[in-house]
């Protein structure tokens, strides 16, 4: 088990490693010139230059990469082109606005995915697992920007129940949470009834049905228990993409996370920022599927015994 | 070993606790917010109550004051102004921000001088002023008494600091420069506590409208950057109306009145900047009053605002001269009768009626109405007729292929425009491509980057300083060829002339009349495509006046106040 | 090891051999279930829809009337008029067109580099297949629209990078799917004969193992064309993808925003239109897959 958990976290460093070079070699890539944003309209191009050099843009890149890594190492990520504060700073209160969206979505999220899973898996081949099923697919096909647009449409728009956008109470978060809830909704709502009757069809059921035990608790104490696994990984994965910034749903309304701020510090061609947003979401990535896999091995003598 | 059912179940039990920590840990509106919106809402009430009962609704309800009679009953004077942007502040380092952050700026700090609202230049932080005989010398004489909010005193070494920052040989660049890059920095003399002499590199007769821009020129503290390094623009300290109260990034930023002002104190207690990017929301949060001045109000919802008497719409005749810039070095429109005929091929009319319903006017000269030296120098009719003969008369009698291209969401309805402009030109035998850049750092590179790629660009270009050798000198001047901003690769002995006559020249009177001979001689060779110029639209709660919005769309509070109920 | 998806993946094929007789049985199977057989046949009108766009749109997409802007739906304009008095209809019809190449040539091309290097890593094995894992770790580790976002802001908007950005993030998915489905049939006692028996590589990829990949991979393709239709949108909503005056539904929405309140037909029939589209192609890999696992068919 250790062992396994070692192995795993091995893999993260690596991975890290090749997200840093991969961003930097895409930014060196990217065209236009952060300068040439930076400057102000009126600036004459030797001032761009001189811009270019005092952010070091002019030197050789495999320079500007070490010296990167080397502020990587200390946890210095730099500062931003734009607002010359540093990237940690900046980087710390979009991640909490990202989580808090992320977590409000899946507290949202999961008892209705469950209870959508369990009662189509239990009515299976009904009419209510047709629809709920069904509901399912819309709720995958739905685009984000056009869903979260409408429901701006209508409840701020037209109702006036919740405010439209941006970051403050909990009413600024039921907009966004439901846009972001509806994917999550139908996945989790799929994979558990997928791994429910899975289960259900199991000899231990039968054999517990066979003792007369109420169905509830079949349900509950042995049923969901076993299903729980593929359920939890789906779960994990969401809560990781999640935490990546819900690049759509945040510029829909304007939430201030992860998300936006990416899209913006490309915008800006802010090199800092890109750079340490991106590995921000991949360490963040890697770590919940870390504690995932770690979960379910801890969860699965057949992994846990592994090697 | 844990249960899978155990551990999923800690982890939904940590999940909502750190949701609920997240919940009351955010801030929400301050009362004084809550009372002074409690009249707003009350049109909202009745309608929403209606749909579903009440349940879901009532949270407002229960701070709204019975709102009867509202105009007779006076309630607390409110104490703070919300204002929406348009976009989220990059840094409050005054010499290193832009665009909104100078606006914040300016109620934070100070200038040298700074234009009043009919656009003379008037005394701020320097008293008076003296310029010497060589047209280069500079003597200000600065205001006593005043501190930064720090307790710094301001002074000539604080000016000398300030100077040194921006423009000094050891300092890194920064937007400052640009502004105040007509200083020789060397020159600057401190000679006595209150007087500081400086000299420009060259006479400039747009000096003092360059340094009072609005980002050209703000003071900061000089113990402040002691302070904070690098962190200064999360942390400005001006000599302000206002300081900075809070700032919670892509949030909000709070600023309070300055007990210590050494102008007349501000009327409001409170200002909140709030950045609402989408204008269709700044346009609800102003309806329902959760802000009370919204910027960059849509051109489509201002006959509907206009008709809410809660709501006052303030248009200001944005000094933008829209144009498609045209490229003289390529042909076709290295030939002027092929310009010209663009010009006669564009239904300006049709364009001003519908996509901006009647709230822009056509341009009638190079110089948009609202610069200093404007003048009405002609017009381009619409008529297809006589630009396909000036197109055949060129040699273009089956045409030509032309690509414009255009950044999306810079300008006001940008894009919209070119698809016009485009399906016009092509419709007058000047087949259209249109290429609209989302990407602004990629539309500008291109800009320069292979100039031949290119027949037009869609441009608006604003004189930063309010002064019109701002407008001409890097739109159309011969050396900024290849450089921003001559996207029309103009080159052109007798518009340079006329330029540097009005740029080196202190006298208005003689700077007047060259501009004059400018915009003549510039309509008539038509490096651009003139179009229109558009109003910008601020919108304003009634009961608030003193909101004062500049041609170049920065909006200025500290005059602001709640009028008698 | 936990199946790592993006959207949904399909489970490596559990019974492959069932599937050596390859894709005839799974469309004679889909004429069994009326939800599978109506997402085919809305797929297979949407792809004519937008064939014929040309020929089916009453008006010239990009024909503006200015005087006529944002028209409400009406005999004249089915769907009205968008904000430069562009036939709204003709519009989702020609914009169907893109979404569909978009999706279509997207997941090819993303099909056809999977297929490759999930052949080479399961088959194979060794620091080939540990590297490319590595990779497909590592561009996973993104949600698809950031990576799309990145590329397409490198190479510059554009149908065409569009469509290349779409099918470089959904790439790994179909390495994964193919080298599992790889891994289980090397392992086949007929593949261990035919290898002991000094059949080429080639022949065995060729002969074996790719016939029993085509199921999973077309279930996945079908799949895979909806997230891709979606992401090709979304990029053009951000502003980055498509640019006008192009006729796609992102973009048309994005245009939306400003007019929504006054006119929300043209936020309303783009988003439908897209709904449709992703709904069949999702409905129809759905069914495909029960139709391929039959531990899902009782």
């Amino acid at each position: 088990m250790v062992k396994y958990v070692v192995r795993r976290t091995a893999m993260v460093l690596p991975l890290l490693l090749l997200v840093s070079a991969a961003s930097f070699l895409l930014l060196y890539l990217v065209p236009g010139d952060p300068a040439t944003l930076l400057a102000p309209p009126d600036a004459t191009t030797e001032f761009v230059e001189e811009l270019r050099l005092h952010l070091g843009l002019d030197d050789p890149l495999h320079e500007q990469y070490l010296r990167y890594l080397w502020g990587l190492i200390r946890g210095d990520l730099g500062r931003s082109y734009l607002t010359n504060r540093s990237v940690v700073e900046e980087l710390a209160p979009r991640f909490l606005a990202t989580i808090e969206l992320a977590l409000a979505s899946l507290l949202l999220s999961i008892p209705i995915g469950l209870v959508i899973g369990i009662g189509a898996a239990m009515k299976r081949g009904s009419l209510l697992d047709a629809f709920l099923m069904l509901s399912s697919v819309v709720g995958l096909s739905m685009p984000a920007f056009w869903l979260g647009l409408v429901l701006m449409l209508v409840f701020s728009l037209s109702l006036g129940w919740l405010p439209s956008s941006g970051r403050g109470d909990w009413r600024n978060l039921v907009l966004p949470a439901m846009t972001l809830s509806t994917w999550s909704i139908a996945i989790i709502g799929r994979m558990t009834r997928a791994s429910m009757l899975e289960v259900l069809r199991r000899d231990y059921i039968r054999t517990a049905r066979a003792k007369g035990l109420v169905e509830w608790l079949v349900l509950y104490r042995h049923a969901l228990r076993n299903a729980l696994l593929p359920i939890l990984t789906v779960i994990g994965l969401r809560f990781g993409y999640m935490l990546s910034g819900a690049v759509i749903t945040e510029t829909v309304f304007a939430w201030p996370g992860m998300g936006r701020f990416i899209v913006q510090a490309i915008q800006s061609r802010d090199y800092p920022n890109i750079r340490g947003a991106l590995m921000l979401l991949a360490a963040s990535f890697l770590v919940v599927n870390l504690l995932v896999d770690v979960l379910c091995a801890a969860a699965d003598p057949r992994i846990r015994s592994q090697q | 070993m844990t249960t899978p059912r155990s551990l999923v179940f800690s982890l939904m039990l940590v999940l909502s606790m750190i949701v609920s920590a997240c919940g009351s840990g955010a801030t929400s509106v301050p009362p004084t917010v809550a009372a002074t919106q409690a009249p707003a809402d009350v049109p909202t009430q009745p309608a929403a109550t209606e749909v579903e009962g009440g349940a879901a609704v009532t949270e407002p309800a229960t701070q709204a004051p019975a709102p009867t009679e509202a105009p007779t009953v006076s309630g607390p004077a409110q104490t703070e102004l919300i204002v929406a942007l348009g976009t989220e502040i990059s840094t409050l380092d005054f010499q290193r921000t832009s665009g909104e952050g100078l606006m914040v700026g300016r109620h934070l700090s100070n200038h040298l001088v700074f234009p009043d609202e009919n656009g003379e230049i008037q005394p701020d932080l320097a008293e008076r002023w003296e310029i010497g005989d060589d047209g280069m010398t500079y003597t200000f004489f600065l205001r006593q008494g005043v501190t930064f909010h720090d307790g710094t005193p301001w002074n000539a070494e604080a000016l000398r600091w300030n100077l040194e920052r921006a423009l000094g040989p050891d300092s890194p660049p920064s937007l400052a420069k640009t502004w105040m890059g007509a200083i020789d920095y060397s020159s600057v003399r401190v000679i006595d506590e209150y007087t500081v002499e400086l000299k420009t590199f060259e006479p400039f007769g747009g000096f003092l409208y360059s340094i009072s821009n609005i980002g050209g020129g703000l003071m900061m503290s000089p113990a402040s950057v002691d302070q904070w390094g690098d962190d200064v623009g999360t942390h400005p300290v001006g000599t302000g109306p206002y300081r900075l109260l809070e700032w919670i990034r892509g949030e909000r930023l709070v600023l309070e009145r300055n007990p210590d002002y050494w102008g007349e104190p501000p009327a409001f207690e409170k200002i909140t900047f709030l950045p609402i990017p989408e204008a269709t929301t700044r346009v609800l949060m102003l309806e329902t009053g959760e802000v009370d001045v919204a910027v960059r109000i849509p051109t489509v919802e201002v006959e509907r605002l206009s008709a809410n008497p809660e709501i006052n719409i303030i248009g200001v005749t944005v000094i933008r001269p829209y144009s498609i810039m045209l490229n003289t070095s390529q042909p076709p429109f290295d030939d002027v009768r092929v310009r010209q005929a663009a010009n006669y091929a564009v239904d300006k009319q049709a364009i001003v009626d519908s996509l901006f319903l009647g709230q822009a006017e056509i341009l009638n000269s190079p110089l948009p109405p609202g610069v200093p030296g404007y003048s009405p120098v002609g017009e381009y009719p619409y008529d297809l007729k006589l630009a396909k003969q000036l197109l055949a008369e060129a040699g273009y009698e089956n045409g030509a292929d032309i690509v414009i291209d255009c950044p999306q969401g810079r300008l006001v309805l940008d894009t919209e425009v070119c698809s016009a402009v485009g399906a016009m030109l092509t419709n007058a035998g000047l087949r259209t491509q249109t290429r609209i850049f989302g990407d602004y750092a990629q539309f500008l590179d291109s800009r320069t980057a292979d100039t031949a790629a290119y027949n037009g660009t869609f441009f608006g270009w604003a004189t930063g300083s309010l002064d019109p050798d701002g407008a001409f000198f890097p739109t159309l001047y011969s050396q900024n060829v290849g450089k921003r901003w001559n996207f029309s690769q103009y080159a052109n002995p007798t518009a340079d002339e006329q330029i540097m006559r009005g740029h080196s020249s202190l006298d208005w009177e003689d700077r007047a009349e060259a501009y004059l001979e400018l915009q003549k001689f510039l309509w008539e060779d038509a490096p651009w495509l003139y179009l229109y110029s558009a109003k910008g639209f601020t919108g304003v709660r009634a009961g608030i006046e003193g909101v004062f919005v500049r041609p170049d769309e920065q909006i200025l509070l500290y005059s602001a106040r709640q009028t008698a109920p | 090891m936990a199946v790592r998806a993006r959207g949904r993946m399909v489970s490596p094929a559990s019974d492959a051999l069932s599937f050596g007789s390859g894709v005839r049985s799974m469309a004679r199977q889909l004429t069994r279930r009326p939800v599978a057989l109506a997402a085919a046949l809305v797929v297979l009108a949407l792809m004519l829809t937008a064939l014929l766009a040309d020929r089916l749109a009453p008006y010239d997409p990009n024909a503006q009337d200015l005087r006529a802007r944002l028209a409400g739906p009406s005999a004249e304009h089915w769907l009205g008029t968008d904000e430069l008095g562009r036939d709204e209809f003709s519009r989702i019809l020609w914009g169907g067109r893109t979404s569909l190449v978009i999706g279509g040539a997207s997941v090819l091309l993303a099909t056809l580099a999977g297929v490759f290097l999930g052949l080479i890593a399961g088959y194979f094995g060794g620091a080939t297949e540990q590297i490319l894992l590595l990779l497909v770790e590592a561009l996973m580790a993104f949600p698809g629209i950031l990576i799309a976002l990145a590329i397409v802001t490198v190479l510059g908007s554009g149908l065409n990078n569009v469509i290349l950005a779409v099918a470089i993030y959904t790439i790994p998915t179909f390495i994964r799917l193919v080298r599992a489905s790889t891994l289980q049939v090397k392992t086949e006692d007929y593949v261990l004969a035919a290898q002991a028996l000094g059949a080429s590589h080639a022949w065995i990829i060729f002969r074996h193992v790719l016939p029993n990949v085509v199921g999973p991979v077309i279930v996945q393709a079908s799949l895979s064309a909806g997230t891709a239709i979606l992401t090709g949108a979304s990029l053009s909503f951000l502003g980055i993808g498509l640019q006008p005056p192009a006729a796609e539904w992102g973009l048309m929405m994005s245009t939306a925003r400003l007019y929504m309140r006054l006119s929300p037909h043209v936020l309303v029939f783009p988003g439908l239109a897209i709904m449709v589209t992703v709904l069949a192609f999702n409905t129809l890999g759905d069914a495909l897959r029960d139709i391929l696992d039959p531990a899902e068919r009782s």
